[in-house]
C-alpha cells in the first residue's frame, strides 16, 4: 500500500519540477539566440 | 525589481507552501479507516484536478476574449490561454497519474472505463492534442485563432468531468454528496492547504511559461527587422 503513495507524491514532485526545469532550458535557449542576434548587430 | 522579486518569490513561496502541505498530508490529517494510508493520495489529487480545471477555465476565458477582441492588440490573450493550457496539462496529467496509483489497491485495477475516467482520457488528449498544435503552425496568426476556437470547444470537458460522477452510475468518490463534505475538518484543512499550495505553483509555471512566450516574440521580431 506505501509504495502507492510513495509512487504518487513523486509524480507531484517529478511533474512540475519537469515542467519547470522545460520552461527554463527553453527560456535560455531563446535567450541565448536573442543574444547572438544582438552580438551580430 | 517587482518583477525580479517575483521572478524569485513565487517560486520559492510555492515551494515553501508545498511542503507545508506534504506535511499535514503525512503528519496532521488522520489515517483514514477503510482505505488506510492511500486516501493520502487523495489531498494532492484532487487539488491537481481542480487547479488543472482552472488552468483550462483560463484558456478558455483567454481565447474567449482574444477571439472578440480580433488578431490586432490581442496577443497577450492568446499567451495566457497557451500558458494555462500547457500548465493545465501538467496538473491533470499528475491527476490522472495518481488516480490509477489510488485505484490499483482500492479497486484492484488501474484503470476502469466508467463516465469520470473516460471523460478525464479524452480531455488529457484534447489538451495534448492543443500543445502540440500549438508548436506545429506556420501561421502564428491564423493558428492563435484556430488554437483560440479549439481552447474554448476543449473546455466542455471540464463541467462534463465535474457532473460525470453526479449524472451517471459511476464508482468514482464523490467529494460532496446532498450538499455535505464527505470529510472530517482535518481532513477538509489539509485539502484546503493542498489547494493554496497548487494554486501558488500554477501561477509560478503560469508566470515562467508566459514569459518564455513574450521572449520568443522579441524574437522573432528580432529576427524580422534584421530581415
Amino acid at each position: 500500500m506505501a509504495i502507492y503513495v510513495v509512487l504518487a507524491y513523486s509524480v507531484f514532485c517529478a511533474v512540475p519540477f519537469g515542467l519547470a526545469l522545460s520552461i527554463l532550458a527553453r527560456r535560455r535557449r531563446v535567450q541565448r539566440q536573442l543574444a547572438a542576434l544582438h552580438e551580430e548587430h | 525589481m517587482r518583477a525580479k522579486l517575483a521572478d524569485f518569490g513565487l517560486p520559492v513561496l510555492s515551494v515553501i507552501v508545498f511542503l507545508a502541505a506534504s506535511g499535514m498530508v503525512f503528519l496532521y490529517a488522520p489515517r483514514e479507516v477503510t482505505m488506510g494510508d492511500v486516501q493520502r493520495i487523495f489531498y494532492f489529487h484532487v487539488a491537481s484536478a481542480w487547479v488543472g480545471f482552472f488552468g483550462f477555465l483560463v484558456t478558455f476565458c483567454g481565447s474567449a476574449v482574444y477571439l472578440a477582441r480580433g488578431a490586432h492588440g490581442a496577443r497577450a490573450w492568446d499567451i495566457l490561454a497557451l500558458a494555462s493550457a500547457e500548465v493545465g496539462l501538467a496538473f491533470i496529467t499528475m491527476t490522472v497519474l495518481t488516480g490509477m496509483l489510488w485505484a490499483k489497491p482500492v479497486w484492484g485495477v488501474y484503470w476502469i472505463w466508467e463516465p469520470r475516467l473516460t471523460i478525464s482520457a479524452v480531455q488529457w488528449l484534447l489538451y495534448v492534442a492543443y500543445v502540440m498544435l500549438r508548436g506545429s503552425l506556420d501561421n502564428p496568426e491564423r493558428g492563435a485563432r484556430f488554437a483560440a476556437v479549439y481552447g474554448i470547444a476543449a473546455f466542455m470537458t471540464v463541467p462534463l468531468s465535474w457532473f460525470a460522477i453526479r449524472w451517471w452510475r459511476t464508482i468514482h468518490p464523490q467529494l460532496f454528496s446532498g450538499g455535505e463534505m464527505a470529510i472530517t475538518p482535518p481532513m477538509l484543512a489539509t485539502l484546503l492547504v493542498s489547494l493554496i499550495a497548487f494554486t501558488v505553483l500554477y501561477m509560478a509555471l503560469l508566470r515562467a511559461r508566459m514569459q518564455l512566450e513574450r521572449e520568443r516574440d522579441h524574437l522573432a521580431a528580432a529576427r524580422a527587422a534584421k530581415e
